[in-house]
């Protein structure tokens, strides 16, 4: 490996390449319970360096793990078989931002609000707002293909590429896309990269679709004693026409704990709705809201609340974003980690059904739960925040984990739809797609990829086990092969 | 405090990220482990006894305690304090930093932490008087 390193410092730069194990272990873990020290990281800041970093590993066998902003709830970034760690933070340059031609060409390693505050100077906006924030890097966005708080109006991030340059394992540099905003030219491999999670290849530009800044918005809010009123509120706006923003759902445990500890004087409901729409001008935004809030309270909406400034806007949202905060203050210690059940997607007409289900399902188990919905889009994300250090925690998670799984497969939903499978789902995968989608992935990966160097371990190409490659951040937790006996 | 006494808060980080996009010295550098992430992580290694003390010093006097790290955090997760209480370790076991030692010696010696000549403040005095 020594050898391996000095090369990698003679493409790269001294300053370029970290050795000191301090270091290292800073790059070990993500939101996951995993820890898994890379053999060193390297800085590539330019897409020749990594042709060539690429070329070197790929002759060498040497596994290499891209990581963007490192903010994987499910494991992605982690070099859980050693390797090189390839940070590509240092390609942070925006390239261009064109009005004329509605596209902005970015480098793999600017932030996401940074590269916002840019294109809002301009009235632009990259819609595609993760709920990882400034966390978040366009490259790590692309490559797992994931939906933003506005995946409601705007899609997952997919259709937003529009051009895409992708560094191939043999160093070839693919150019997918072009300035051009329609693209139907053979395989859309664009889509194939986006949400590969790194395992195919290195994106190290992207070109992005953009759309204006509307000028106006506002945020509405609403209690519902009842979770089929919320959903079907929620059907009803969108069946008006309205092209809101967003619809998110939290079911009233959680409300009650974070109004509660903050002090905050929710009701008591069984599910908070927050929503927010735009306008073009004020006219047209009063207009929507209007129709929003009459809705809403048709379906048994309470408290409907419509915010235009900061500090309203914060409080309506504190149902959805605080859950941190709150358990923080009354268990010290306990947290939230990725799981392989923090993203699965229902069919609309069982979003009610599924909060009530999955939020029983783990507080069964005697751990604390917080549920939110993306509503209008199916996505469910439940929280489980433990003690780590509490291994009885460990093994409800586990158990509470396999059965919301398991229920949400069996009422027609999917396994995930917004973090992809990085390495805790390795165990759920062949039961997400199936036995010849597995097959038809993993000989995609071989074509690409036939030493399988890019990020190895990961989406079920090479291994349906998580826990046995990798370390663990606290003794207490509970692996799988434990689990079984 | 004890460094030990804020395990919790070192527990607490979930590892988001969110601390980075406002650390002065990530942004410099972006070396994660001149983020807030990436002292807790290194902090709960040490405490582990994965890492040493000297491997850790330099990372820790990395931080302005600016508190921005603070500001973004979703939890609210006090880092500048733990750092802070990292240091004091530090200095315990003689491995405290250079620039501080000599700030003491200074303050000691001209009683301001520059080393200056006290006696140019009242040159500068009595400039200001002319």
């Amino acid at each position: 490996m020594s050898d391996t390193i000095e090369q990698l410092r003679q493409i790269v730069g001294e300053n370029n390449v970290i050795t000191a194990k301090v270091d290292r272990v800073a790059y070990s873990r993500d939101l996951t319970p995993y820890f898994s020290i890379p053999d060193a990281v390297v800085y590539p800041t330019t897409t020749e360096q990594v042709v060539e970093i690429l070329i070197l590993l790929n002759e060498k066998g040497v596994p290499v793990t891209p990581r963007g902003g490192g903010a994987s709830f499910q494991g992605s970034s982690l070099a859980v078989r050693g390797g090189i760690l390839l940070d590509l933070s240092r390609m942070n340059k925006i390239l261009e931002i064109s009005n004329e031609d509605m596209i902005a060409i970015v480098q793999p390693g600017v932030r996401y609000e940074t590269f916002e505050h840019e294109l809002e100077r301009r009235g632009l906006t990259f819609p595609h707002d993760v709920g990882s924030h400034n966390a978040a890097t366009i490259g790590g966005i692309l490559a797992s293909d994931s939906n933003g708080h506005h995946a409601y109006k705007h899609g997952r991030v997919g259709a937003w590429i529009q051009g895409m340059e992708v560094v191939l394992v043999d160093g070839t540099i693919l150019r997918l896309g072009t300035r051009a905003p329609r693209y139907n030219m053979g395989y859309n491999l664009a889509a194939l990269f986006a949400g590969s999670e790194g395992t195919l290849g290195i994106i190290t530009e992207a070109t992005l679709k953009l759309v204006p800044r509307m000028p106006v918005e506002a945020t509405i809010g609403a209690f519902f004693q009842n979770l089929d009123g919320l959903m079907n509120a929620s059907l009803a706006i969108t069946m008006s026409g309205i092209d809101a923003g967003t619809f998110e759902a939290t079911d009233g445990k959680t409300v009650k704990t974070i109004s509660d500890v903050m002090n905050l004087g929710f009701p008591t409901c069984e599910g908070n709705f927050v929503g927010d729409v735009q306008g073009f001008d004020e006219e047209n935004l009063q207009r929507k809201l209007m129709v929003m809030e009459r809705i809403l309270k048709e379906h048994g909406g309470e408290n409907v609340v419509i915010a235009r400034d900061e500090e309203t806007t914060n409080k309506l949202w504190a149902p959805r974003l605080e859950i941190d905060t709150a358990i923080v203050k009354v268990h010290p210690g306990y947290r939230e980690f990725g799981f392989a059940a923090a993203d699965p997607c229902v069919p609309l007409s069982k979003q009610a059904e599924a909060i009530r289900e999955i939020g029983r399902i783990i507080r069964s188990h005697g751990i604390i739960a917080a549920v939110f919905c993306h509503a209008g889009i199916g996505i469910i994300h439940p929280a489980v925040l433990i003690d780590a250090r509490n291994r009885e925690h460990w093994v409800a998670m586990k158990k509470a984990e396999q059965e919301i799984l398991e229920y949400v497969v069996g009422i027609g939903g999917v396994v995930t739809a917004e973090h992809g499978f990085g390495y805790v789902k390795n165990p759920y995968v062949r039961m997400a797609i199936g036995q010849d989608k597995l097959e038809l992935d993993r000989r995609i990966k071989k074509l690409l990829d036939p030493n399988g160097i890019l990020n190895p371990g990961k989406m079920a190409l090479d291994t349906e086990e998580r826990d046995s490659d990798v370390g663990f951040i606290y003794k207490e937790y509970v692996t799988d092969e434990e689990m079984a006996e | 405090m004890p460094l030990k006494e804020h395990l919790h808060i070192i527990m607490e980080c979930v590892s988001c990220g969110l601390c980075q996009s406002n650390c002065p010295i990530y942004k410099q550098t972006n070396l994660e482990s001149n983020s807030a992430k990436g002292k807790m992580t290194i902090l709960f290694a040490l405490l582990e006894g994965w890492l040493n003390w000297d491997e850790v010093a330099e990372r820790m006097y990395e931080c302005t305690t600016c508190k921005n790290c603070q500001a973004t955090c979703l939890s609210g997760l006090d880092i500048p304090a733990v750092v802070e209480a990292a240091r004091a370790e530090l200095v315990k076991r003689g491995l405290g930093n250079e620039v501080s030692a000599q700030l003491v010696k200074n303050m000691q010696k001209t009683h301001n932490p520059f080393g200056e000549d006290p006696k140019a403040r009242n040159r500068l005095k009595e400039l200001a008087e002319a």
